[in-house]
């Protein structure tokens, strides 16, 4: 086990290896594109070798790649163009309302989706299942950027309950909180209560669970004490899985809402051509990703022996 | 009977079997429906998309030359009912023909990790979880800003975001597929690589990966609606529905309907897709 994990640490340090090389050389292989991004289009010639020069860029691109890393590792993100601010100064804040965002979602997605998968799960083809699956797939159905205009049109236009935009300027509210969180949950359980619904039909159809119901046990007892565990694995690599989509679906609900999280960031950053903050947004929302996958491998290996053993 | 006839009549069972669930039906229609829509788009819209006609006209409401707009105009006097409906064109068109691409290239590699196994796998599978680790839309965002936002750019960045998800279908497909007797026995009579993973393996693959089509293909139709949404979609004059909402968005308050409307539209193609995708799931795990 402590094998299986090494590994996988390993591959994960080398994918965010891999991943913030790519995204650096697509971003500063051409130098004169980027001195050009940087001074803007109008700046002549010289003033762009002047500056390549000045920063380093006509070193060879491997040494300068090295010096980015060795940089960023020590908690030197670069210098934003956009915001005028060195990124390390105010990523962490943005950084930190997605999370808290993306946190609030899942805490709701989570629960909701495993009880809409189970109940339509646990008796398959009945009324209960054709409704909820139906919810569902319009659920995966309605994109987000439908979703923020029907709820602004049903909850700030039409009842006037909630405000439109989630800037929070006059500190944080939990009000403003609700629309991106509502329009996020849509978007996102649909899909792991569907997951949640196929493991669940494929563990009712097992022999276990058909001699634990013909021995005359409870039908509540047959599904909690024995199906559910079994069927809880597939969901459970759907959930962390779904942390990469929870990460693009936040660009649209905070671009939509003027939410402030790294969203907002990524796009200002690639209008802009900033740079610095890209590199800064992607290598951040990279070692996300890989660090969900590895804890959704160790809980798995938690929930199934045969894992854990081998 | 000829080979035409029996594909075709079997289209018609199939299309059948489809129809004859509530849920499969509805998805039928409004998948026809909208390619309907797209095919005959000229001569369905009432107007032309960019025609100017009267500002800010409510739904169902007549303009000062006492025409109809049944569905209103946006802020700048075109029909929001023609756009719709010519907007069904590049949607359509640019999410089936960016889907396509990525089906060819993730499909091949997938097929030749799958068997020939080996260090070509892990060479693919490393460099495909690489793609797989970046959030689809930041790929799509560096993609389409370091590119420019165009139809043909849309097709790059489509492509090489969702190749690497078939990718892994298809490998673990061929897996399975590839230890089954009739490989072998395609492989003692000699047949080459190439014949056995495109006419022996590749076709008994199809099943499930019809359904992941169109599911794909709905998803690419809102990936397309996302960049029109952040302003980074096809160019202004094409009326496609992310577009119009990103453009309808600052009246959304006051004249809802030209932001409603290209919602409801996208939202009712996906719907479609999804509900025909699962039907046809339903059907394959049924044979």
């Amino acid at each position: 086990m402590l094998l299986f994990l090494s590994k996988r640490l390993g591959l994960l340090l080398l994918t965010v290896l891999a991943t913030s090389f790519i995204v650096f050389a697509v971003l500063e292989l051409d130098v004169d594109t980027v001195a050009v991004k940087v001074l803007g289009g109008y700046s002549t010639q010289e003033q762009r070798a002047l500056w390549l020069e000045e920063n380093g860029y006509n070193r060879l691109f491997i040494t300068r790649y090295a010096e980015w890393l060795s940089n960023f590792v020590q908690g030197d993100f670069g210098y934003s163009t956009r915001f005028k601010r060195p990124v390390g100064d105010f990523f962490w804040n943005y950084l930190g309302m997605t999370a808290i965002l993306a946190g609030i979602t899942m805490a709701i997605v989570v629960p909701l989706a495993l009880t809409f998968g189970i109940l339509s799960g646990m008796k398959e083809t009945s009324l209960l299942d054709r409704v909820l699956s139906f919810i569902c797939i319009i659920s995966t159905s309605v994109p987000e950027f439908a979703s923020v205009i029907l709820f602004s049109f049903i909850f700030v236009f039409t009842l006037g309950i909630l405000p439109g935009t989630s800037s929070m300027i006059q500190g944080f509210s939990w009000k403003e909180l609700v629309l991106p969180v509502l329009v996020l949950v849509v978007y996102d359980f649909g899909y792991i209560a569907r997951i949640t619904r196929a493991s669940m039909v494929e563990v009712m159809h097992t022999s276990y669970v058909r001699t634990a119901i013909l021995k005359g046990m409870p039908f509540k007892r047959v599904v909690t004490v024995h199906a559910l565990r079994n069927a809880l694995i597939a969901p459970v690599t759907a959930i962390f899985l779904q942390f990469p989509w929870l990460l693009s679906g936040v660009v649209v609900v905070e671009i939509a809402f003027a939410y402030k999280g790294i969203g907002h960031l990524l796009l200002e950053g690639a209008l802009y051509h900033d740079i610095s903050l890209i590199e800064m947004c992607t290598v951040v929302a990279v070692i996300v990703v890989v660090l969900t996958q590895l804890i959704a491998d160790i809980i798995c290996m938690f929930l199934n022996p045969r894992i854990r053993f081998s | 009977m000829s080979a035409p006839t029996s594909s075709l009549t079997k289209l018609f069972r199939i299309l059948k079997d489809i129809a004859s669930s509530p849920f499969g039906f509805l998805g039928l229609f409004l998948t026809l429906f909208w390619i309907f829509v797209a095919i005959f788009a000229p001569l369905l819209a009432p107007f032309s998309p960019t025609e100017l006609i009267q500002p800010l006209v409510k739904p169902l409401s007549y303009t000062k030359n006492g025409q109809l707009l049944i569905l209103g105009s946006d802020h700048i006097g075109r029909d929001v009912l023609s756009r719709i409906i010519h907007g069904t064109r590049p949607v359509l068109f640019w999410s089936i023909f960016a889907t396509f691409p990525a089906y060819f290239i993730g499909s091949s590699l997938g097929l030749a990790a799958g068997y020939y196994k080996k260090s070509t796998d892990t060479i693919l599978s490393f460099i495909a979880n690489l793609i797989l680790s970046f959030p689809v839309l930041v790929l799509y965002l560096i993609i389409i800003v370091y590119l420019g936002p165009s139809g043909s750019n849309i097709v790059v960045a489509i492509t090489f975001a969702s190749s690497p998800a078939i990718f892994r279908i298809v490998r673990a497909l061929t897996l399975d597929i590839a230890g089954r007797d009739f490989i072998n026995a395609a492989q003692i009579r000699g047949e080459s690589s190439l014949y056995i993973l495109f006419i022996e393996i590749l076709p008994n693959a199809k099943g499930p990966l019809i359904v992941d089509f169109c599911l794909r293909v709905g998803y690419t139709a809102i990936t397309i609606g996302v960049l029109g949404f952040l302003g980074l979609g096809l160019p202004p004059p094409s009326p496609d529905w992310g577009s119009m909402i990103n453009s309808g968005r600052p009246f959304a308050l006051f004249m809802p309907h030209m932001v409603i409307f290209p919602c409801i539209a996208i939202s009712s193609f996906v719907l479609g897709l999804n509900l025909l995708a699962d039907e046809i799931n339903h059907i394959n795990s049924r044979i």
